[in-house]
């Protein structure tokens, strides 16, 4: 094990200590016996813990099957990235709330179909804040197949696909067949680290539990970020014993996948000859269609006065782009963050696996994933219990670190592929032409790999413009951003929380499109750098 | 007694302004940084305080920072983690809007700072002596808190789909009953899902006197007898058959807005004019309030203990009690909350300013609005908002 991921380790481990500190009683004159028997007479803990439980599991498995789906369009049929990529850059709670918009109960489909006296009245429906988690269900499914099917694309890219998808033609499955049965189920292997990743995230997320989920009983993630900002010391000491208790039984989940189904996952399939794309295709094009409306009800929203539900379009004055606005400082912050968090990331990513490549690692490490397993809410209260514990104070400081904890491994995750995978010979030709390592770097490197790093430094940016449990515990909420804001916004005034959400989707988005575009425009005399874009 | 405590607050005045001269205050906050944490739910209220807090640094050179929050609740971890860590003056708010348990726990565990409100200039225009100054949720203030506002429970309905408003908790049920899906309230320990459970027990309790005095877990079952069947019968014809409960007040007037809802509630009894002047609600939406009266309450800022700039949150205090600061608060087209000033306190050039308020097009008359019932002493917050979740949370599984 190197040192650096030894010291990835230690960022892993620290919160751990903080949080341990607190379930065994730092802060509260509690025994950890009183903090479980708390915990046992909280209502519908049960019911909590299955709907959390199950929706993480079913999320992972929808996903996978979409990733399949989507990565076969890129692969095999050349179909353009863009739309994954548009898809992959909206913050989940910014389509949470587009999704909660658009097919509430009352929401911009239900206006519709009650202006058009397709229905007589406001129909009386959980969905999407349904007690089965549908509605986060399907959020978590449009944004982890995009995720799963980025890091897919290069993975299979490795394979020789067109060999094998004509050897499976030749043996009478269709080339679609032969994709699900000879080819994504290796692709399926390198994914595992990914896979526990998006579990991690889909049982732990509030991005869109909080938006989508119901409340009788809530998600887990929402119960416990209650129990851990309680005043009662208690309550707190209580919600980190659940925490932990979470993470172990994370930990056993994710070594009972890489033990056992990991191993197995060529042989869940039965052969189908002649299995037909086009069931994926509309399922995926339903799901687009989902989250297209979703923005455009966070836009009609964003500019809407009165809009009586009998209504199909609002009136619009523009009340929750005045209110947004009016909050200037809060745009530049989060600009200033995400660039400050994607120049450090991007900088620590290309160091690192400068020093990776130097020992020629060819792959990487699963500890880079550790970060990214860890889900948010517990890395950030251990961080907060840590940081208490040392006599540290929240601030901006410790936000743009906690951001870069997350963002650092993204950064490392999307560039390794190309970064490790160099040509012997051109090292070689390097050492003996006496080219020192940071020369290379800076004339050699930089350049080539510059299209993956312009998407490796959206990505980060992406990911500091949408995180809201570090930028709110470790801020000590004097930190405000467009995420915060939509959050804080949420359940007050659904105008201004729109506004927000867009503009936290596009400032994202238009940086995915504006370094695609700088890349096609810098190398467009470079045919061999054209597609070099994708991860 | 009145008497005697009004000498006390004179003398307390008295003895502050000899011990640190006000100007020594102003000239120790320039330069300053104040961190206001308050919910920051409402764009109209960040509005406001953003515009004081421009004219605070105009007139003493000190900057504001409205940190938003979500649940003042969240805030007070941090102050406990800093008390039990033995950090003072480092990261944590120099200012905090709050009221009822969130100052009761504060009080209780010492995490405020020593009382300031007799220091400041403009609390001359504050009646002190007055209940729901001296007392925040049955807890003595002791000038740890300064009243900013006053809330008091209305109800909302457009008279354009309902002509008889619902004004008792029983007529609500039956309401309900005749129009099915039209009629609920915010999920408790949402504030003012809390406030309507409050609001209901007051209406339906046999022993109101009881709500007054600390809470007493022997007491809760009597005190609740009358409660739990109505809720019942009220979650059966509720919207979505109370599987469900908007997540707070606004949420709730969103569905009223949208038309889903007939009857929606707020704290604040200029809410339904300023929503009409801001153009989310007809304008035939009108208020009313429930023939027992209707649960009110004063809320307060307050300075915590480890208060890095306190001259500048105790001169920025003094701003937001200013009577042009509270004229503006109260005016429908901007906020709405209703002012903490005694009028007999204030000269004739600051009276002024509330004369030229008019009432807006939804708001009660103080006669129609009537004296507030009393907030049930804080200690019983938390035990009913419990009862509530075991009862009906755990129905859910």
């Amino acid at each position: 094990m190197t040192a650096i991921e030894r010291g990835l380790i230690a960022l892993v481990v620290v919160p751990l200590v903080g949080l341990s500190w607190q379930a065994l009683g730092g802060g509260s004159t509690h025994s950890v016996g009183d903090a479980w028997r708390w915990l046992a007479a909280e209502p519908a803990l049960v019911q909590s813990l299955v709907l959390t439980f199950s929706v993480a599991l079913a999320s992972v498995v929808a996903s996978l099957y979409f990733a399949r789906w989507l990565c076969y369009q890129v692969v095999w049929k050349h179909r353009n990235q863009g739309l994954q990529l548009a898809l992959l850059s909206v913050p989940h709670a910014a389509l949470a709330l587009g999704v909660l918009l658009l097919l509430g109960a009352s929401g911009v489909l239900v206006r519709l179909l009650l202006s058009g006296s397709f229905v007589a009245e406001v129909p009386d429906y959980l969905f999407p804040k349904d007690p089965l988690g549908l509605g986060v269900l399907l959020v978590l499914v449009l944004k982890e197949s995009v995720f799963l099917a980025v890091l897919a694309v290069p993975l299979a890219l490795r394979l020789p696909v067109s060999q094998t998808v004509r050897v499976g033609c030749e043996s009478g499955l269709s080339a679609w067949s032969s994709w699900c049965h000879l080819v994504w189920p290796r692709v399926v292997r390198w994914l595992s680290a990914p896979i526990l990743v998006i579990f991690a995230f889909s049982l732990m997320n509030l991005e869109v539990t909080a938006v989508l989920g119901p409340d009788r009983p809530a998600f887990l993630s929402v119960r416990l970020l209650d129990w851990l900002s309680d005043p009662n010391p208690l309550i707190r000491q209580a919600g980190a014993l659940a925490m932990l208790a979470v993470l172990v039984t994370l930990t056993a989940a994710s070594l009972i996948y890489v033990r056992a189904v990991y191993h197995r996952v060529p042989g869940w399939h039965r052969v189908y000859k002649r299995r037909r794309a086009v069931l994926w295709a509309l399922l995926w094009w339903f799901l687009g269609g989902v989250s297209v409306g979703g923005l455009i009800s966070l836009l009609l929203w964003s500019g809407a006065g009165y809009w009586p539900v009998t209504e199909p379009w609002p009136s619009f004055n523009g009340r929750g782009w005045d209110g947004l606005g009016a909050q200037s400082a809060v745009w530049w912050e989060t600009l200033r963050l995400g660039l400050m968090v994607a120049c450090s990331a991007i900088v620590l990513a290309v160091l690192s696996l400068e020093w990776m490549a130097k020992r020629r690692m060819q792959r990487l490490s699963w500890v880079w994933w550790g970060l990214l397993w860890m889900p948010a809410l517990p890395l950030s209260a251990g961080l907060l219990a840590t940081m208490g514990w040392i006599g540290l104070s929240p601030g901006w400081t410790a936000v743009w670190l906690g951001h870069l904890l997350i963002a650092w491994p993204y950064a490392v995750v999307v560039l390794a592929d190309t970064w490790l995978s160099r040509p012997e010979s051109a090292r070689r030709v390097l050492a003996e032409s006496g080219v020192n390592s940071v020369h290379a770097l800076l004339r050699i490197w930089l350049p080539l790999h510059s299209p993956v790093i312009g998407l490796a430094f959206a990505v980060a940016f992406s990911v500091s413009a949408s995180l809201y449990t570090q930028t709110l515990l470790l801020g000590g909420g004097r930190v405000e951003t467009l995420m915060t804001e939509l959050v804080i916004s949420l359940h007050s005034d659904r105008r201004v929380a729109s506004a927000a959400a867009l503009v936290n989707a596009a400032l994202p988005m238009a940086l995915f499109f504006g370094v695609t575009f700088l890349g096609r425009r810098m190398w467009r005399h470079r045919l061999g750098m054209q597609g070099g874009a994708r991860a | 007694m009145t008497r005697w405590m009004s000498f006390g607050v004179g003398l307390l005045l008295s003895l502050n302004a000899w011990a640190t001269p006000w100007s020594q205050i102003e000239s120790e906050a320039r330069g300053q940084t104040v961190y206001f944490y308050a919910w920051g739910g409402s764009p109209q209220i960040n509005a406001y305080i953003d515009r004081w807090a421009e004219k605070a640094e105009q007139q003493y050179g000190m900057t504001v920072r409205h940190v938003k929050v979500e649940d003042i609740a969240t805030v007070i971890t941090g102050i406990q983690t800093a008390r039990l860590t033995g950090q003072s003056e480092t990261g944590g708010p120099d200012l905090l809007w709050i009221n009822g348990e969130n100052f009761a726990r504060m009080k209780r565990e010492q995490l405020l700072g020593s009382p300031f409100v007799s220091e400041l200039p403009n609390a001359n225009g504050l009646d002190l002596d007055a209940p729901a100054n001296a007392f925040d949720f049955s807890i003595p203030t002791e000038g740890l808190e300064m009243p900013w506002g006053r809330a008091q429970l209305v109800w909302l309905y457009d008279r354009a789909r309902t002509t008889h408003p619902p004004k008792s908790l029983e007529a609500l049920l039956t309401y309900a009953e005749n129009n099915p899906g039209t009629v609920t309230y915010p999920e408790p320990p949402n504030f003012h899902g809390t406030t309507f459970l409050k609001q209901a027990v007051l209406e339906t309790t046999a022993y109101p006197k009881w709500l007054s005095e600390p809470f007493q877990p022997e007491r809760l079952d009597s005190v609740t007898e009358n409660l739990w069947p109505l809720l019942d019968a009220l979650h059966a014809v509720a919207w979505r058959q109370g599987r469900e409960f908007p997540d707070s007040a606004e949420a709730l007037l969103e569905l009223f807005a949208d038309g889903v809802l007939d009857i929606a509630l707020s704290f604040n009894p200029n809410e339904a004019s300023n929503r009409i002047l801001e153009g989310q609600l007809p304008s035939t939406v009108r208020t009313y309030v429930h023939d027992a009266g209707s649960i009110g309450n004063t809320h307060f800022v307050a300075i915590p203990f480890n208060a890095s700039a306190r001259a500048g949150a105790l001169v920025w205090a003094n701003m937001l009690l200013s009577p042009s600061a509270q004229a503006e608060k109260s005016d429908p087209a901007v906020w709405g909350d209703p002012t903490v000033l005694a009028m007999d306190r204030l000269d004739p050039e600051s009276r002024a300013l509330f004369d030229a308020i008019g009432l807006g097009p939804a708001t009660l008359s103080p006669e129609a609005l009537g004296n507030p019932l009393p907030e049930p002493h804080a200690s019983w917050t938390e035990p009913l908002e419990q009862a509530w979740r075991q009862r009906y949370l755990s129905a859910s599984q």
